[in-house]
C-alpha cells in the first residue's frame, strides 16, 4: 500500500476541499491562457504560452498529486481531477493553433475526413481507382477508413464541423480513457486505488505518450485500442468467460483497423497471451515443453511484424526489404549504442533523463515485480508480469530489427516505442510504491512515525514530524517536476509555419466564391488548409495531396515562371485523366517561401499579366487566378 | 456489499436504466436519435447536438458497461461501457462506410443500429443472471 497515502498532512477534509478547489481554478486558468495565447501565425506552442504558463503548471501538478495522495477523496473524483489534466496536457496545439497541430499526417488525415464527411467519395478512402483486388481490400481495412468514421459520427452527433471533432477527437479519447485503462490494468497487477491513479497519472510522464494523443491519426486511435487490448488479455490468463473472449475480439478488430502497426502488434501480443496460457496450464505437468512452447510463442510474435511488412511488396504498396545498408558506414561504438540505447542515442543530454526516467523506472518495476510475486508464491501476478515483460521485449526487439535491419519501412521504427510505455505504465507506479513502503519499513529516520499517547477514546494517533513533512514534499516535487518536464519535451520547441488562419481564410474563400471547378497549385501547406476544407483529390475543387509528384512539378513550375500558359497546361494535363477545370488557382505565400522569393514571384506573375484573385494576411498570401477562354 | 439506503442518486439511475422496465430507456435512445437525426438536417444546432449525444452515450454506456463489465466498479463500468460503445459505433459505421458511404442518413442508421445492439446486449445479460441466479438457488 501506497503509504505516502495515509501520511500527507494535508488529509483533513477541510484542506482537500481547499485543495481541490484550488486545483480546479488552476486547470481553467491554464485552460484560459491556452486560449488568449491562440494566435493566427505561430511556429510552436511554446511561442504563445506567458512565462508563468510552466510554474502554473507545476503548481496545477504538486496541488493533483496531493488530491491523488490523500486519503480522504473518493477514487472516482480522483480519477476526474487525473482525466481533466490528461486532457489539458494534450490539448496544447489543439487550442493554440488555428488548425490544430497539423503535420503530413494529420493534414492528409483530415483531408480523407473531410472527403468522407461531405461524402464525396463512396465506398471508403481513398479517392483514386485501385488497381487490384489486393489494393482495394488494403485501401479498405486503412486507418483513415476507420479513424474517419468515428470523427464523421461524431462531427454529426454534435452537430458540429467535422473538423472540430477531427482536431479534437485524439486530445479527448487519450486524455479520458487511456488513464482509466491505465488504472484498470494497474488494479489487475495488484496495485492499490492510489497506486492505481498514480500510475494512471504517471502515463503522461512519458513524453511520447502526450505527443501521440494531440494529434488525431489513424495510428493515435489504435493505440489506445491496443491498450484495451492488452487489459483484455492479461484478464484472459486468468479468466474463461466468454465474454473476455468477445471484447478480445471487439479490441483486437478495432486496433487492426485503426492502423496496420496497432493491429499487428496486437495481434503479436494475442499470440503470446495463447503460448503464455498454454504455459500456465502444462509448466507443472511438463515443464520443458511449456517452457519451449512458451520460447516458440515469443519468437513467432516478434517475427510477425517484420514479416507482415515484408508482405507489402506482395501486393506492391511499398517495396520493404531487409538489408544491413544502414550499419553501413557506421563505427562499431555507434552500432553498440543503437542496439542497446536505441532512439536515446540520438536525443539531446539535457532531454535524455526526461525521455529515459519512465522505461527505466518501469523496466525496473517490470522485473521486481516478477521476482516478487516468485518470492510470495502469488502465481497469477508473476504470469501477468511475466507476459508483460516479454511483451516489453518483444516489442524491443521488434524496434531494433524494423530500426537496423529493414529498409523503407511504412513508419518510422520510434512509433513501436509507444507500445512498450502503455505496457509498463502500471510498474512505473508499483516502482514507486515499492520503493516509499521499502523506505517505510527498513525505517530510516526520515519516515518514522511519531505515536501520540491514546486519546480520551483510546485511540493512539500518529503524526508526522517536520522532517517526513519535508520528505513527502520533496517526493511530491520530484514527481511533479517530472510530470512538467514530460510536457515541456513534449511540444517541440522549434518547428515549421503552423498552418495559419488566413491560410484556412483564403481556402474558404475560393470555395464559397468559386461556382466552376477549380483546381489549386499550391505548396503542401495550402493543400493541407485546402484539405481541411475540400478534401484532396476532390474533382470538384482539385488539390494535390502533399506527396503528389505532379502537384509538387505544378507547383515549382509556376513559382519559377508563373504564366497563363503554365496554367493551361495544368488543365491539359488533368484533362488526360478525364478531370475538366474551369479555373486554376495558384497560391503563393510570404513566410513559406522568404519575402525575396515571394516578392520575384509576384513581379514575374504580374509581368506575364497573371490575374490577381485576392489577397489574405496583409498581402503575406497572394492568389491568382486563370479562366480558360472559351 | 453496499446497502440499498447507501445507493447514490447515479446508482439509482444506472439500475433504472439498465432494468429498461418495457423497454422506455430503449425507446428514450431512439428517441435521441431521431433528434441527432433532426439536429444534423434541420436544427444544426451544437448546443442541442451536445445534449442529446449525451444522453444516448449515457444510456447506451450504462447498457454495455452493465452487459460486459458488470464485474467492475460503477465508474470503471460506465467508461469501458464508453468504449465498448465506441467501438462498435466504429465497427458498425466502418462497415456501412465500406459497403456504400457515411451520410446523415446511414449515420443515423449506424446509431439506431448501435442502440439496438446495445439493448439486446443488456437484456441479454440480465437474462442470463436471471438464469444463473435461479440455478444457484435451486441448488441450495
Amino acid at each position: 500500500m501506497l503509504l505516502i497515502a495515509s501520511e500527507v498532512f494535508f488529509l483533513n477534509f477541510r484542506y482537500l476541499y481547499a485543495i481541490r478547489s484550488l486545483y480546479f481554478f488552476m486547470i481553467g486558468f491554464l485552460f484560459y491562457t491556452l486560449i488568449m495565447g491562440r494566435s493566427g501565425e505561430i511556429y510552436t506552442v511554446w511561442q504563445a504560452m506567458p512565462l508563468f504558463f510552466i510554474p502554473a503548471f507545476f503548481g496545477a501538478t504538486i496541488l493533483l498529486l496531493a488530491i491523488v495522495f490523500s486519503t480522504s477523496e473518493r477514487v472516482e473524483y480522483k480519477l476526474l481531477f487525473v482525466i481533466m489534466y490528461s486532457i489539458l496536457s494534450r490539448s496544447f496545439s489543439a487550442i493554440v493553433f488555428p488548425a490544430g497541430g497539423v503535420g503530413p499526417q494529420q493534414g492528409e488525415g483530415l483531408s480523407a475526413t473531410r472527403l468522407l464527411f461531405e461524402s464525396t467519395i463512396r465506398d471508403g478512402w481513398a479517392p483514386w481507382p485501385p488497381n487490384n483486388i489486393l489494393i482495394l481490400l488494403f485501401n479498405w481495412f486503412r486507418g483513415e477508413n476507420f479513424q474517419s468514421v468515428l470523427s464523421v459520427v461524431s462531427a454529426r452527433m454534435l452537430g458540429v464541423d467535422v473538423f472540430w471533432a477531427h482536431v479534437w477527437l485524439a486530445p479527448m479519447m487519450w486524455g479520458v480513457f487511456v488513464p482509466v485503462c491505465i488504472f484498470a490494468l494497474t488494479r489487475i497487477l495488484g496495485g492499490n486505488e492510489t497506486t492505481s491513479v498514480l500510475a494512471s497519472l504517471m502515463i503522461t510522464a512519458f513524453p511520447v505518450t502526450i505527443v501521440w494523443g494531440t494529434f488525431s491519426v489513424p495510428n493515435s486511435l489504435g493505440y489506445i485500442f491496443f491498450l484495451l487490448s492488452v487489459l483484455f488479455f492479461i484478464t484472459y490468463l486468468s479468466s474463461r468467460k466468454p465474454k473476455i473472449l468477445l471484447l478480445m475480439a471487439i479490441f483486437v478488430v478495432c486496433s487492426l483497423l485503426s492502423h496496420l502497426l496497432t493491429g499487428i502488434v496486437t495481434f503479436s501480443l494475442l499470440l503470446l497471451t495463447i503460448a503464455m496460457r498454454a504455459y500456465e496450464s502444462e509448466k507443472r505437468e511438463a515443464p520443458l515443453a511449456a517452457i519451449t512452447s512458451l520460447v516458440f510463442g515469443f519468437l513467432l510474435s516478434t517475427v510477425l511484424l517484420p514479416l507482415s511488412l515484408l508482405s507489402l511488396r506482395v501486393i506492391y504498396i511499398r517495396y520493404v526489404y531487409f538489408s544491413l545498408n544502414v550499419l553501413v558506414g557506421l563505427p562499431p561504438t555507434e552500432i553498440l549504442s543503437l542496439l542497446v540505447l536505441g532512439e536515446y542515442a540520438n536525443f539531446r543530454i539535457e532531454a535524455i533523463p526526461v525521455f529515459l526516467a519512465g522505461p527505466v523506472l518501469g523496466f525496473i518495476g517490470i522485473v521486481s515485480s516478477l521476482r516478487r510475486a516468485q518470492k510470495k508464491g502469488i502465481d497469477r501476478r508473476a504470469s501477468l508480469s511475466l507476459l508483460l515483460l516479454l511483451g516489453y521485449l518483444m516489442v524491443l526487439v521488434d524496434h531494433r530489427i524494423l530500426k537496423l535491419f529493414v529498409v523503407n519501412t511504412p513508419f518510422n521504427a520510434e512509433r513501436l516505442l509507444v507500445f512498450q510505455y502503455l505496457m509498463i505504465a502500471p510498474f512505473v507506479a508499483l516502482f514507486i510504491n515499492s520503493v516509499v513502503s521499502y523506505l517505510q519499513k527498513n525505517g530510516t529516520r526520515l519516515f518514522r512515525k511519531k505515536t501520540n499517547p491514546p486519546s480520551a477514546l483510546g485511540i493512539a494517533r500518529t503524526r508526522l514530524s517536520m522532517r517526513q513533512i519535508g520528505v513527502y514534499s520533496v517526493i511530491a516535487i520530484i514527481l511533479a517536476s517530472w510530470l512538467t518536464a514530460s510536457a515541456y519535451y513534449a511540444y517541440p520547441h522549434s518547428s515549421f509555419l503552423q498552418i495559419t488562419d488566413y491560410e484556412i481564410e483564403a481556402a474558404r474563400y475560393i470555395e464559397t466564391s468559386t461556382n466552376k471547378t477549380y483546381i489549386v497549385i499550391c505548396d503542401q501547406w495550402f493543400a493541407y488548409a485546402g484539405g481541411m476544407i475540400v478534401g484532396i483529390n476532390n474533382t470538384r475543387a482539385f488539390y494535390f495531396s502533399a506527396a503528389s509528384r505532379v502537384g509538387i512539378e505544378l507547383f515549382n513550375a509556376m513559382r519559377k515562371e508563373p504564366s497563363g500558359d503554365t496554367m493551361n497546361q495544368t488543365l491539359a494535363l488533368m484533362e488526360q485523366d478525364n478531370l475538366h477545370f474551369g479555373i486554376v488557382y495558384f497560391v503563393v505565400e510570404e513566410p513559406r517561401l522568404g519575402t525575396d522569393e515571394f516578392n520575384r514571384v509576384i513581379a514575374n506573375a504580374t509581368e506575364n499579366n497573371v490575374n490577381v484573385y485576392h489577397t489574405f494576411g496583409n498581402g503575406k498570401l497572394c492568389i491568382f487566378y486563370y479562366q480558360r477562354q472559351t | 456489499m453496499r446497502g440499498i439506503s447507501d445507493k447514490t442518486p447515479l446508482d439509482k439511475l444506472e439500475e433504472l436504466i439498465v432494468h429498461d422496465k418495457r423497454f422506455i430507456w430503449t425507446a428514450f435512445s431512439y428517441f435521441m436519435v431521431f433528434l441527432i437525426f433532426l439536429n444534423m438536417n434541420i436544427v444544426r444546432l451544437p448546443a442541442v447536438g451536445v445534449a442529446v449525444s449525451f444522453f444516448f452515450f449515457l444510456i447506451n454506456s450504462v447498457f454495455l458497461g452493465n452487459a460486459l463489465f458488470d464485474e467492475k466498479k460503477p465508474f470503471l463500468r460506465f467508461s469501458f461501457g464508453g468504449l465498448a460503445l465506441i467501438a462498435i459505433i466504429c465497427i458498425i459505421g466502418w462497415i456501412v462506410l465500406i459497403i456504400y458511404n457515411l451520410d446523415a442518413t446511414r449515420s443515423t442508421l449506424v446509431l439506431c443500429i448501435v442502440s439496438t445492439v446495445s439493448s439486446i446486449m443488456n437484456k441479454v445479460s440480465r437474462y442470463t443472471f436471471s438464469i444463473e441466479f435461479v440455478r444457484e438457488a435451486s441448488k441450495t
